[in-house]
């Protein structure tokens, strides 16, 4: 159940990444942030090569989708998380790949990069910014009502055994993130798509409304979403589970429904030229490189996606280097966590649990017994590693309070340790089968007994 | 109005906001009393530091040019001191020109010449800067 349920979280990401990457891609008469004059015949040329494009990147999410499933297949099982982690970072790298290539065609075809070094503001719609919004308090409520989980938790005592504290703290920054890209739609730079005020007071009022609708629904999508995961688990209403995918399928639609707004909107009312401008700018590791530009973060040629670094400046590359050891340091840690396993031995007076960032030994005399169990009680990770194949860490277990586990997941046979110590009342622990943990059990009780004689 | 800010430019980003909107209060494009944005909107518009933009308000503020209040922003001071503060302001700018001109070997008719034309440029909306 733990490995598909990570498998549906990554093919949400794959499924939002792709359907944002699809969406963004056209604006108007802009091809990936390229523009062509409407008139000209070069645009239906552009638009084979977004198809081309589009299919592309549909065809590198099946891919993904469909290597990823190998998780779940037993001979990847002890190291998916890993798997999972290095196969992420690769899908995100061939989007990459495939964006920049495709803008690199479409240049070739003799469009003209939107300048991101040039810029054009019109004083009179930057002063109605925030205008025509979608009233920010619908957000912020959305924001108060994730808190739901943890104060149902928190005030009935009978939901208190279900209180999963990783899901009430996820369900509320994750909500957080929604609400902070609200105001990020909010700031978006208004692009200058009419000479006309007029007009280009109704577009940018009308851009700022789609987006912070967007915005807002998609804080809407991920409340149902952080509600029915608390329902599933606090209730062990497993249909409940068959409702996650409907989330990432919503965000696409989501995406798509305000992109084809954008879309009609810029196509209907843009009547403004574009000029040919020259630009210093390059891509350098899919991010934006200008030693000529000072600035530091520069806003993508596509408003909606965001901002890039720019890789000329010492900043810029500290920042990139950064975000790529954290990745790195992430990977590492999965691959320490999921590929090294955990091993209980005795030395002399001390047991000996050997694993990973949550090693233990404890000294025979701290020890009240040594039991074999098939009934491990519901158990919930509080700072431990939980993978598809193993789990080790602090859990607290329900009627045991805070203790330590180190389990393989498929085994259901569990050594009880109990110790006299408050940090740690309980020690949980099972080898790769029944018969190993049976075996490891026998070992154990030796070594216990030989204290008493 | 239109500005136009060249990340490229030698001049600063500040000095660029600034000599535009001076440029658009002296032209009438930016009409005395009308609001400008606020310095986080600008900011997020051209797509710079909101310090820079502050920067540029806080001269223009200092120049008398602006009345800035706060969150809410900015409007183009519509007292007839700001228009002499202006007057001042480009009355100094235009000597520093001519100075540099004088330096740099123009002729006085040329450089009467050139501001004749960007004068006509300007006021008469013949061509952009």
């Amino acid at each position: 159940m733990y490995g598909i349920f990570v498998l549906l979280i990554i093919w949400a990401c794959c499924v939002i990444m792709t359907a944002a990457l699809l969406t963004a891609s056209r604006r108007g008469s802009r091809i990936l942030g390229i523009s062509f004059a409407k008139d000209s015949g070069k645009l239906k040329e552009a638009q084979a090569l977004l198809k081309s494009y589009r299919i592309k990147a549909v065809a590198a999410a099946v891919i993904f989708a469909a290597v990823s499933a190998l998780a779940l297949t037993k001979p990847a099982k002890g190291f998916a998380d890993l798997f999972l982690a290095v196969l992420l970072v690769l899908f995100i790298a061939a989007q990459n790949v495939l964006w920049v290539s495709a803008r690199k065609k479409l240049q070739a075809l003799g469009g003209e990069a939107e300048s991101e070094n040039r810029v054009e503001v019109d004083l009179t719609v930057s002063a109605e910014k925030g205008k025509g919004s979608v009233p920010a308090v619908i957000v912020w409520v959305f924001f108060a009502l994730s808190f739901a989980p943890a104060a149902v938790s928190a005030a009935f005592e009978e939901y208190r055994s279900a209180l999963y504290i990783a899901i009430s703290v996820s369900a509320v920054l994750c909500q957080l993130i929604f609400t902070l890209i609200y105001y990020q739609m909010r700031r978006l730079p208004a692009r200058l798509v009419s000479d006309d005020i007029e007009t280009a007071r109704i577009i940018a009022r009308r851009t700022e409304k789609i987006q912070t609708a967007g915005a807002a629904v998609n804080a809407f999508l991920s409340l149902v979403f952080w509600i029915a995961v608390y329902i599933a688990a606090a209730f062990h209403y497993s249909a409940a589970f068959l409702f996650f995918p409907a989330f990432p399928v919503a965000i696409a639609v989501n995406a798509v429904v305000s992109s084809q707004l954008l879309n009609k909107l810029e196509t209907e009312y843009s009547d403004r030229a574009k000029e040919a401008r020259s630009s210093g700018a390059t891509v350098k590791f899919g991010c934006y490189y200008n030693p000529d530009d000072p600035r530091v973060f520069v806003p993508k040629a596509i408003e909606s996606m965001g901002w890039t670094i720019n890789l000329a400046t010492k900043t810029g590359k500290t920042i990139f280097a950064t975000i790529w050891i954290f990745v790195a340091a992430v990977i590492a840690v999965v691959a320490c966590l999921s590929l090294m396993g955990f091993e209980v031995k005795t030395e002399g007076d001390t047991l000996i649990i050997d694993a990973p960032f949550y090693g233990e030994s404890v000294s025979r005399g701290d020890i009240t017994g040594i039991e074999l169990t098939e009934d491990l009680p519901p158990a919930v990770r509080t700072n431990g590693y939980g993978g598809s194949e193993k789990s080790y860490g602090h859990f607290s277990v329900e009627g045991y309070g805070d203790c330590l586990l180190y389990a393989y997941n498929d085994v259901d046979e569990f050594i009880v340790i109990s110790t006299g110590r408050k940090d740690a009342p309980c020690i949980f622990i099972n080898d790769e089968s029944a018969d190993e943990t049976e075996k490891l059990y026998a070992e154990l009780c030796e070594w216990y007994e030989n204290d008493k004689n | 109005m239109i500005i136009k800010i060249d990340m490229n430019s030698d001049t600063p980003v500040y000095r660029q906001i600034t000599n535009q909107i001076l440029l658009g209060a002296a032209s009438g494009k930016i009409k005395p009393g009308e609001k400008l944005p606020t310095v986080r909107n600008l900011a997020a518009d051209i797509g710079v530091n909101p310090m820079t933009v502050s920067k540029a308000y806080s001269e223009l503020k200092s120049g008398g040019i602006i009345l800035a209040d706060g969150r809410k922003g900015a409007v183009l001071n519509p007292s007839a001191e700001a228009s002499c503060l202006l007057a001042e302001e480009f009355e100094k700018q235009a000597l520093r020109l001519a100075l540099s001109a004088k330096e740099g070997g123009i002729s006085k008719d040329a450089v009467t010449k050139i501001f004749n034309d960007a004068a006509k440029r300007v006021y008469e909306g013949k061509g952009e800067l």
